[in-house]
């Protein structure tokens, strides 16, 4: 794993998800870039580095949310952390499984995110208004992570090995799947 | 053996992470100075990246606005051609009425708020998430004197109340947040109540706490629909700030209370320009909580806005 790499990828999505996807929305609802890097994390380190990676991304985002500190944090890191244990049971590496396990990685994590923070005393964040938000949440993450996923492989350092067991259960990813710019 | 080392290793770990994010909410929910001046540190360094950025990528995104909501666009300018002549021929009315409006708050010890200090601040973005649909960033912030609990206006009238600060920036919450109450008063009747956003309809709020309902259902008590709603003197903003108008009138809670749902003056889902109060009358702290009078008898336990 490359950490200044993985920060710069965080980072990045958190500016452009303040920059662009503020505007750029689709049905009115924008992509969760920080919850998808936790997601696509967990299932390439495995649970531990998913819940880790996704603890910190929840971290950064939660300064720009109205909910308290913390909340963000523990919803995205949980959500690494189970993208992390399914990683082993995925039989294969196959660029849509990925993609559509981001979607719903996020959809979950946005879930947990809004009955946190119900629990803690934001009562609008559960509503009947979550359902549709969660289904073109998960369904616009799935398309981005056809982008990020890759982003992040070339971040941790290519090949890296996949699985919840830390790495040690799976083969290695196609060399395809790891953008390897040249610069 | 290793296996089971590990696992506990990773159960530990995500242990430690539970109860970082337990104490930091624990800390965050005791408004730790130290912790709010990390996240105000954290936002100010990022603000300038997301400024090149929202600049370098303005042409995608108006392009994507065009392509999604041309139609809008296009009912909206109508809409605005058809409302620009309206007001040119009510322009000199206008005038006339706003001296008038200014005699009379003179005569009446009231301020005004126009003659508040005020700094003007564009709205550099929307809201952020998917969850915070009532707020909206502007570009002034501490270093121009913008503080929490600020009144924030336009020319229409209120628009929400500073929320948080940064060193360059600020966040407003909208009128139109169904947790933003506010103090205001019918101008029609002078009864004061408390009011709030409707959340689904941005163009619309409720005031549902502090005005009864008349006992012999007297239908001069009521305020007609149309007539102005500003805010309370004892609110926590300026007094008379224009809120909107009254649409309807009708029983609320237990028929003891009434519901009178107001329509906007500002339309706060397209602010470009926004204009902070940094003085407020009173010279009070702005974020103190002032209770609104509740009749007695109405069996409603309306207190004061809240945080």
């Amino acid at each position: 794993m490359r950490p200044v790499r993985l920060g710069a990828v965080v980072v990045g999505c958190l500016v452009v998800q303040l920059a662009v996807f503020v505007d750029v929305r689709v049905a009115g609802v924008a992509p969760e870039l920080l919850a998808l890097v936790a997601v696509v994390t967990g299932l390439r380190l495995g649970s531990e580095g998913g819940a880790v990676v996704g603890f910190a991304a929840g971290l950064l985002w939660d300064v720009y949310l109205p909910t308290p500190l913390g909340v963000a944090a523990l919803a995205y890191g949980l959500a690494g952390h189970t993208a992390g244990l399914l990683a082993p049971g995925l039989h294969d590496e196959a660029r849509w499984q990925r993609a559509g396990l981001g979607g719903l990685g996020s959809a979950l994590a946005i879930v947990v995110y809004a009955v946190f923070g119900w629990i803690l005393g934001h009562e609008g964040l559960l509503s009947w208004r979550l359902v549709p938000l969660v289904v073109v949440v998960g369904a616009i993450d799935a398309v981005v992570a056809l982008v990020l996923d890759p982003l992040v492989g070339w971040a941790l350092g290519a090949p890296v090995r996949t699985g919840g067991d830390g790495g040690r259960g799976r083969g290695r990813l196609p060399t395809w799947w790891t953008l390897r710019p040249r610069w | 053996m290793a296996l089971a080392h590990s696992t506990g290793r990773r159960r530990y770990r995500l242990i430690l992470l539970v109860l970082t994010a337990v104490t930091l909410l624990t800390l965050d929910f005791r408004d730790v100075g130290p912790l709010d001046r990390a996240q105000s540190g954290v936002r100010d360094l990022l603000e300038p990246v997301v400024g090149v950025v929202s600049t370098l990528t303005s042409p995608v995104r108006g392009a994507w606005s065009a392509m999604w909501d041309y139609d809008d666009l296009r009912a909206e300018n109508e809409r605005l051609r058809a409302e620009l002549d309206a007001v040119e021929g009510q322009r000199l009315q206008a005038a006339a009425d706003i001296e008038a409006y200014r005699r009379l708050l003179e005569a009446s010890d009231l301020p005004y708020v126009g003659d508040l200090p005020t700094v003007v601040a564009a709205v550099v973005r929307g809201p952020v998430g998917n969850f915070d649909d009532h707020v909206v960033t502007i570009d002034k912030g501490r270093q121009d004197g913008v503080e929490v609990g600020r009144a924030v206006v336009t020319g229409a009238g209120l628009v929400g109340r500073v929320a948080r600060v940064d060193a360059r920036t600020a966040v407003v919450q909208l009128v139109s947040d169904p947790d933003l109450p506010v103090g205001v008063r019918l101008v029609a009747t002078d009864e004061v109540g408390l009011g709030h956003g409707v959340g689904g309809d941005a163009g619309l709020f409720v005031i549902d706490r502090g005005i009864p309902w008349p006992v012999d259902d007297d239908p001069t008590a009521f305020a007609a629909a149309g007539t102005a709603v500003v805010t309370a003197p004892d609110s926590r903003y300026p007094a008379d700030i224009p809120v909107g108008t009254v649409r309807s009138v009708e029983p609320g809670e237990a028929g003891l209370v009434q519901l009178v749902t107001v329509d906007l003056a500002a339309d706060v889902t397209d602010l470009s320009f926004v204009s902070v109060i940094v003085a407020d009358t009173a010279g009070e702290p702005p974020v103190a909580d002032v209770p609104v009078p509740v009749p007695v008898g109405t069996g409603d336990d309306a207190a004061g806005e809240g945080p």
